[in-house]
């Protein structure tokens, strides 16, 4: 019964003791977050998206706190479903989610810890893990696991070892390759649906965002999140 | 020959009948713009619901080019029927009203007669088109604007950046043209066969309903005759909208139609020439 008590309490103990380490990794990224409040750049937008063919384009990328983000281009653009900076967001009020430090990795070369941050209240996301430099505390790799899409992942690069933000963000989400009988697409001149392989499997597309000549915290008018497309 | 071609071109643009096509194109592609302007985004937005999960899009879909290249689709396998039914009454309504005895008594070749008739049928085509141009990519732009062109194939999207599109349109009412003239070819050569008017009209929408539907069914069974179907060359167009432009199966198909219509054009010759009149 002793032994069964110390088990129980050192467990206990290191859940408590990884807990704690989390919320301490992440309370440098919530830190470094709350420093920004407007955000206007420039965005280079390049696609890899399988069915889709579409060219690398220019524009500018604006976010503003707490939630409003937009890119606002002279053409069509792919977006990830969620705004880039939704899981910083949601590390911004603690009393919201459990952070579990939950093992490590290497990401693009560089040591990471592994956490896992649990919402209270799962709407959307059911869990996210961020991978965060050991040494330079910032998020390097994000999984977020949605209800809807499934599992989507971003990558970051950091331009300079004191950036707060990443000068490369990348997008990789897995969906079903975009299909339509020629009937319905009027296409009758490509190949038949039924010759492609590729057909019903999940793929894997990516949507990469280069930031360059990032000003921050230079106030952003709300008229620049309205949506004006169709 | 100069002459003979007047004549032809007046006879052909003063018939009621040539301007049935021409109001059709009017009358739709306003529909088409009015439809697009008040639901144009409801369509949009259904034909994506599926890739809508991960991804979302961003921008103006709906633009004067997205209008312009509906409606191109559309009434392209449409457009066709509208070129025969003028072209298709050439030779074989003159027969039936009997003009084309009084016609022939004029010392004039027969072989000038026809080219003349053949000439007409490609301006007639040509004037279809140059319509369908004003008004579908013209009248469009003006209404919706400018903006980068949505492709959906039946294997993928193509995303056409607007700064490229107006060469492609172009492209692709050449290769229209090109595709009107085997189908005025063919209802000419059908009209030349015929003594009334209303059976190489209504042969020649046959052959192109029969051959599109065989295009459209994505069956095996229909694989090897396939390349034998102009409607499917027709159809290359499209792939002027693709990324990489496929040139040199469109140049093919393009060569394919060329040769079709000169052989319907060989074969109008031949048999004018020997045709009994007089009958």
């Amino acid at each position: 019964m002793k032994k069964l008590t110390a088990i129980t309490l050192l467990v206990a103990a290191t859940n408590f003791s990884w807990a704690q380490n989390a919320n301490e990794i992440i309370k440098k990224i919530r830190t470094n977050f709350q420093t920004i409040n407007d955000l206007k750049c420039d965005v280079q937008m390049n696609f890899d998206i399988p069915g889709v063919a579409i060219e690398k384009i220019n524009g500018k990328m604006f976010y503003k706190k707490p939630d409003k983000f937009r890119v606002q281009t002279k053409g069509l653009i792919f977006l990830p479903k969620q705004n880039p900076f939704e899981q910083l967001e949601l590390l911004d009020d603690p009393s919201s989610y459990i952070a579990i430090l939950a093992g490590e990795s290497v990401v693009n070369g560089i040591a990471c810890h592994n956490i896992n941050i649990i919402p209270n209240n799962p709407e959307e996301l059911v869990i996210m893990r961020l991978m965060v430099g050991k040494q330079d505390g910032r998020i390097h790799k994000s999984e977020l696991t949605l209800k809807r899409e499934g599992t989507v992942t971003y990558f970051n690069t950091y331009a300079n070892a004191t950036d707060i933000l990443p000068r490369e963000m990348e997008f990789m989400a897995d969906f079903r390759r975009f299909k339509m009988p020629k009937a319905i697409s009027g296409d009758f001149s490509s190949t038949p649906v039924r010759q492609d392989e590729a057909q019903g499997k999940y793929e894997t597309g990516k949507v990469k965002m280069i930031l360059s000549n990032v000003e921050l915290n230079r106030k952003v008018d709300d008229s620049v999140f309205v949506e004006t497309g169709s | 020959m100069r002459r003979i071609l007047e004549a032809e071109i007046i006879k052909a643009f003063t018939r009621p009948r040539s301007y049935i096509g021409m109001g059709s194109i009017i009358a739709l592609v306003a529909l088409i713009d009015a439809s697009f302007y008040f639901t144009g985004k409801e369509y949009i937005d259904l034909l994506f619901q599926n890739f809508d999960q991960v991804f979302s899009l961003e921008g103006t879909v709906v633009n004067g080019n997205l209008i312009c290249f509906i409606i191109l689709q559309t009434l392209i396998i449409q457009l066709p029927l509208l070129v025969a039914l003028v072209t298709g009454d050439l030779i074989s309504g003159e027969a039936a009203m009997g003009t084309l005895r009084y016609s022939l008594t004029k010392p004039i070749s027969r072989f000038k007669f026809i080219s003349a008739k053949w000439i007409t049928a490609m301006l007639y085509s040509l004037g279809i088109l140059l319509l369908l141009g004003v008004f579908a990519y013209g009248l469009s732009l003006v209404i919706f604007g400018p903006g980068d062109l949505l492709v959906l194939n039946a294997d993928g999207l193509v995303v056409i950046r607007d700064a490229e599109l107006f060469c492609r349109f172009m492209a692709a009412f050449v290769f229209a043209f090109i595709s009107l003239t085997t189908v005025a070819s063919l209802s000419l050569m059908l009209s030349a066969f015929s003594n009334n008017s209303v059976g190489p009209i209504v042969l020649t929408m046959v052959v192109i309903i029969v051959f599109t539907v065989i295009s459209s069914f994505e069956m095996s069974f229909f694989d090897p005759i396939m390349p034998f179907l102009f409607t499917n060359h027709m159809g290359l167009w499209r792939r002027l909208f693709s990324d990489p432009i496929p040139t040199a199966e469109i140049v093919q198909s393009a060569g394919i139609l060329v040769l079709h219509s000169l052989v319907f054009f060989g074969i109008t010759q031949y048999h004018f020439k020997n045709k009994d009149i007089i009958e």
